[in-house]
């Protein structure tokens, strides 16, 4: 017998069963990180009236560090099952005579609370920002609290708003003293236990006017679905804003008002403020196909945000995307300052102005 | 006055010397034998053949002489010349293949190579050593350029080139001369040229000379098989994937003129084998069985045709076909009842995908004298790359007195299209032993059509979009002339110029040539090389991508340069007595004016029109790169194979990314192949691959970053970000695969010959890292997270492949 009628077949069938186990593998390793951590800014002036400023702190995170920590138990009522009113009874079982009503608060892990936080003035004046717990909430514009539900009257209480995921604690100034002007400079200084100091610059934006509406050639504030419409500002020195809108869907539990609705929507666009060729702009929200000949009216929100050029950065022009890995199920950064030196994050500035209107599907 | 000493001394030398010319050949299959050694004996005069298999000996004192042709594998063929002033001397000669021990020197195509080239970094494989590299499923060009020194991959997925720093748009990448655009199959895991039909592959790693250009990577220039000018044979290969069929020979005579055939096409038959298997996934609306379709498959052809009209003038038509299919559809019909209506709905859904190239050629070689040949080279090369989606529904709503329609198609595509015209015309005259002198001309037109077509159809309301609109027509004029000069026994030049004008723009580009080679001895020998390099396209690939599907080519635009490289190379060279070649050469090159695609940015809000979008945006980028390479290659005996290392760094800059490694940039890189003959039947090989792992960018931390949300509402909202370092500063674990293989020659079966061959891939089943994959570990208890982990991916595990190769 030749070589390869003798050995060739033993060599293969040899080299089959040894290798019969083709797969490679692979274990799970948990990442270790060694870095210097540096303080997370997250800072707006808030130029409109009746909201807040604030300045929120947090630090960059190990690999291997929890996200949220146990802050405290916060009592939310106190449930009397033995109450004689029906509308004061809540939710009992068996022969429980009444319980507190608690919800355990989480703070991020990175939170830094005990830092000096200054925002000074064009004049020099200093104002001092106290880190302030559980902000209830941002903003309160349009939110209808009372809520009517088979002949009941109830409050919705914003504070559910502030959940877990969304509980902001911030420096805010609780003297009541601080107001962000347009077109002035501000400076941020942040000094905290055991890291770097950390600076921040703006120059707060004009306030903008969001004039008039206009569709079909006329002045309106009532608009139709499915067809463009204008929208007239002011000219300010300079800036950008950002033209958004809401649909206020608003009875929720009205299932067919809401799931036959459609149209007003278009994706949100940046005009330039100091263009004084053009101070009006045409809109084409998207186009609507509902089989519904049902005549629906809703509130429609539009608003007009300017902004300075730190906050136009961060969030308009936001970060390119040089690092990508399609098996990395979260974004990645770089870790970005914007009008922050020293440590990461954005210290920019908001001015808005809103026009309230309906919106008639047909 | 110096005009007639010039006229006296050319015509004294026809008067005392003459040339003798001609072509050397196979015997077989009349193919052209290149690097055969043709010299007289007793004497220095002697000369190479070149691809053509063409040589010419010119300034031969008249007299009587002993001729010698010679090549590895073949019996060497003398012949008595007398050479007279009856004029220069036309010979074919041809060449039988055997194996005879003899006492007599033959020269190998590597000793040619090295006494006669002076360009740098210039390799040929011929057909044995392509089919002898350990194959993934069956044997591939660039797989086996990708085991020498100075050639980089990306990964096991990807056949693409990346040659000391340059990626794979870099490359000028031909099948007989015309320029292939994508050359990959199966998104880049095979090369889209059939090894059956290719007689060699010419590759210059880099310093390569001004007859070529508007590349400034490397040149691989694939030349196929003639054909068998004596009868009409074929072979036919099935592999895993695959199978091929080969045809080839000659053309009927008909007034004397003589020609050659040959014909190769490949297809894979996975989808055609599940066809047949009929396997049922379910029943279609109107209850008939449903069976699984593979929605994949690619082919390609190839034919190329010559055609001598007589002794001086040849044609040549060359065409290359090969197209990619991804091809999937869904449809589905139903029927339901509603409140007073009936629904009767239809749903289509589909994806169509072709991409692949279209090449015709025709070339026109002219010798127009023993010492000066003319090519004119017409050719077409189109590319298109094609995908779509659609959604089709259609729902007819009857109810008791009416019925009502309603239509919803969406049509989305993207594509890109590519179609090069270019004419060329090259001229070589060896002017006498000292010169050889070669001039041209390239005219190369180029339309580019990428884009992007969205269309909204509705029973009523037809809308189309296109977001991407960007055509191009470019036009490169190209001159060029070189001098390859052999200024004395031991020193050879090589000055060479090429000025191209691009239509774009405003000026003319000059790429200067210079090589020099020294033979200390004539067995050792120094070279150094210089030249700058001149590319008109770029890609909008992500250049970070470790799978890159298709390419996406775009001229460069009218406000950008033209990117450049520089090329500095020096090494020197030792052809042992053994003929064992060894190689070791130093390179520095730069990059400047390249462009790299900026990356979607999911967070911008920042106004856009119509025709902008993130492909044909671009980060200004530079680059440089350096390394050491050793080669050590025998070509000839049982045992044969090369070793090559390479020790390099390449470095890029653009503005986001600052200067960092690209994703392909290997530190240490060591590749040997081996084959040997078992038996006269039976050929074993063996490859080994060694490198440094390849970059990637690590993650630090996690901070927070913000979203905003503002419409009727203001808030803000935290994301939890992975930190990541500076770009590619921390590297994978190193790359480590052994491949075995054997080929069983000189079956029999039914009267034809056959062969059987296997592969190992990754023997050891070493785990290399293609890349890695994270979780996030989570507290059960409170869903915070607490913690990440990562898994790499894996490349090529253990592979065993086959498949049987016939000959008829």
């Amino acid at each position: 017998m030749t070589f390869k009628n003798k050995y060739q077949p033993s060599l293969l069938l040899f080299l089959l069963l040894i290798f019969s186990c083709i797969g490679i593998e692979r274990e799970w390793e948990e990442i270790e990180s060694n870095y210097d951590h540096v303080l997370n800014v997250f800072g707006i002036l808030n130029l409109d009236p009746g909201f807040t400023s604030f300045i929120g702190l947090y630090r960059t995170t190990d690999l291997n560090e929890v996200s949220q920590r146990f802050s405290r138990v916060d009592t939310l009522f106190y449930c009397n099952c033995e109450a004689e009113e029906e509308d004061e009874r809540c939710w009992c079982e068996g022969d429980d005579e009444g319980y507190w009503e608690v919800d355990s608060i989480y703070e991020p892990a990175a939170i830094i609370k005990d830092a000096s936080v200054f925002v000074t003035d064009d004049n020099g004046v200093g104002f001092e920002f106290t880190f302030v717990e559980n902000i209830e909430m941002i903003d309160t514009i349009m939110f209808d609290t009372t809520l009517f539900i088979d002949g009941y009257n109830i409050d919705f209480d914003t504070t559910i708003f502030d959940t877990n995921n969304f509980r902001l604690n911030f420096y805010i100034d609780t003297t009541g003293n601080f107001r962000p002007q347009e077109g002035q400079n501000y400076t941020l200084s942040i000094t905290a236990p055991n890291f770097d100091p950390v600076t921040g610059f703006l120059t707060t934006p004009f306030k903008p006017q969001l004039n008039s509406v206009s569709q079909r050639g006329s002045l309106t504030d009532t608009i139709f679905v499915d067809e463009p419409f204008d929208i007239s500002y002011d000219y300010e020195p300079r800036g950008k804003a950002l033209v958004t809108s809401e649909v206020m869907l608003g009875d929720w539990w009205n299932y067919n008002s809401n799931t036959d609705w459609c149209g007003g929507y278009f994706d949100p666009f940046i005009v330039d403020l100091n263009d004084g060729m053009q101070n009006n702009t045409s809109i084409y929200p998207w186009l609507c196909f509902s089989d519904s000949e049902e005549v629906i009216v809703k509130d429609y929100v539009l608003r007009l945000t300017a902004f300075d050029d730190n906050y136009y950065e961060y969030f308009i022009v936001g970060e390119p995307g040089e690092y990508s890995n399609a098996l990395l199920n979260s974004p990645t950064t770089k870790g970005r300052s914007i009008g922050i030196d020293g440590g990461f994050g954005v210290f920019g500035a908001i001015a808005s102005d809103w026009k309230f209107l309906k919106i008639i599907k047909n | 006055m110096f005009t007639r000493f010039l006229f006296l001394f050319s015509l004294s030398g026809l008067l005392f010397s003459q040339s003798i010319n001609g072509f050397v050949r196979e015997e077989s299959s009349g193919e052209p034998i290149s690097y055969a050694n043709i010299f007289l004996e007793n004497t220095s005069l002697g000369a190479a053949t070149n691809r053509d298999g063409y040589f010419v000996i010119s300034d031969i004192p008249l007299g009587s002489y002993t001729l010698n042709a010679s090549m590895i594998g073949y019996g060497i063929f003398k012949k008595e010349i007398t050479i007279n002033d009856s004029g220069s001397i036309r010979l074919t000669i041809f060449l039988d293949q055997e194996v005879i021990e003899t006492s007599e020197i033959i020269v190998t195509a590597e000793r040619q190579k090295f006494e006669r080239s002076i360009e740098s970094s210039q390799i040929s494989l011929d057909l044995r050593e392509i089919n002898s590299a350990p194959a993934f499923i069956e044997p591939d060009v660039f797989r086996t350029l990708q085991m020498l020194p100075g050639v980089q991959t990306s990964s096991d997925f990807s056949s693409a080139l990346y040659v000391r720093g340059s990626t794979p748009d870099q490359n000028l990448i031909m099948l007989d001369g015309i320029t292939v655009y994508n050359p990959y199959h199966l998104g880049g895991i095979f090369s889209t040229f059939n090894t059956d039909a290719i007689k060699e592959a010419d590759f210059h790693a880099g310093g390569f000379p001004a007859r070529y250009g508007g590349r400034m990577g490397a040149i691989l220039n694939i030349i196929n098989r003639e054909g068998n000018v004596n009868r009409i044979k074929g072979m036919s290969n099935i592999s895993l994937i695959s199978s091929k069929l080969l045809l080839e020979g000659p053309m009927p005579i008909y007034k004397g003129m003589r020609g050659s055939w040959m014909i190769s096409g490949r297809r894979t038959y996975f989808d055609r084998v599940i066809d047949a298997l009929k396997i049922p996934i379910g029943k279609k609306a109107d209850g008939s069985n449903e069976y699984f379709q593979f929605p994949y498959y690619f082919y390609d052809y190839q034919i190329k045709a010559n055609l001598d009209i007589n002794e001086d003038h040849r044609l040549t038509y060359t065409r290359f076909y090969g197209d990619d299919i991804l091809n999937w559809s869904f449809d589905e019909k139903e029927n339901y009842n509603d409140t007073d209506v009936n629904v009767s709905r239809e749903f289509k859904f589909g994806i169509d995908w072709p991409w692949g190239n279209k090449t015709n050629g025709l070339t026109w070689r002219w010798i127009v004298s023993p010492t000066i040949i003319s090519k004119t080279f017409v050719s077409n090369s189109y590319y298109r790359f094609n995908f779509n989606f659609s959604f089709d529904q259609e729902d007819i709503f009857t109810y008791s007195d009416s019925s009502a329609t309603r239509v919803q198609n969406i049509d989305y595509s993207i594509f890109d299209k590519i179609n090069d015209n270019t004419l060329e015309t090259e001229i070589i005259w060896k002017a006498n032993n000292m010169h050889e002198i070669t001039g041209g001309f390239q005219l190369k037109n180029v339309g580019y059509d990428l884009g992007i077509d969205i269309e909204f159809e509705t029973q009523d309301t037809l809308l189309n979009w296109v977001p991407l609109d960007l055509k191009n027509k470019t036009r490169e004029v190209s001159l060029f002339l070189q001098d390859k000069l052999n200024y004395s026994d031991k020193v050879k030049l090589q000055i060479g110029l090429r000025a191209t004008d691009y239509n774009l723009h405003d000026k003319i580009y000059f790429d200067p040539r210079i090589g020099m080679k020294y033979h200390y001895n004539s067995d050792i020998a120094f070279k150094i090389n210089w030249g700058v390099y001149h590319q008109f396209l770029t890609t909008a690939n992500n250049q970070d991508e470790n799978l890159r599907l298709v390419e996406l080519w775009l001229g460069i635009p009218e406000d950008k340069d033209a990117s450049i490289s520089q090329h500095l190379i020096g090494g020197t060279e030792y052809m042992s007595p053994q003929n064992i070649f060894y190689r070791l050469e130093v390179y520095k090159k730069t990059f400047d004016n390249l462009l790299t695609v900026k990356q979607e940015n999911p967070n911008t809000f920042e106004e856009s029109n119509s025709t902008d979008t993130t492909l044909n945006e671009f980060w200004d980028t530079k680059g440089n790169s350096w390394g050491i390479e050793l080669l050590l290659k025998k070509s000839s005996g049982k045992l044969n194979g090369w070793l090559g290392y390479t020790f390099s760094e390449a470095n890029y800059y653009n503005e986001p990314s600052g200067w960092h490694h690209p994703n392909f940039d290997r530190t240490h890189t060591l590749n040997l192949i081996l084959n040997y003959d078992l038996t006269d039947d039976i050929q074993t090989n063996f490859g080994l691959t060694m490198s440094s792992g390849n970059p990637y960018t690590k993650i630090l931390g996690r901070v927070y970053d913000w979203r905003q949300n503002l419409d009727s509402e203001t808030y803000w909202y935290p994301v939890d970000s992975y930190i990541i370092g500076e770009k590619n500063t921390e590297r994978y674990d190193k790359y480590f695969r052994i491949d075995v293989g054997m080929t069983r020659k000189k079956g029999k079966i039914f009267g034809f010959n056959y062969d059987t061959y296997w592969q190992i891939m990754n023997l050891t089943k070493h785990l290399n890292v293609l890349s890695y994959a994270y979780r996030t570990k989570t507290d059960p208890f409170t869903g915070n997270r607490v913690g990440v982990e990562r898994r790499a991916v894996p490349m090529f595990p253990l592979i065993i492949t086959f498949g049987i190769k016939f000959d008829f």
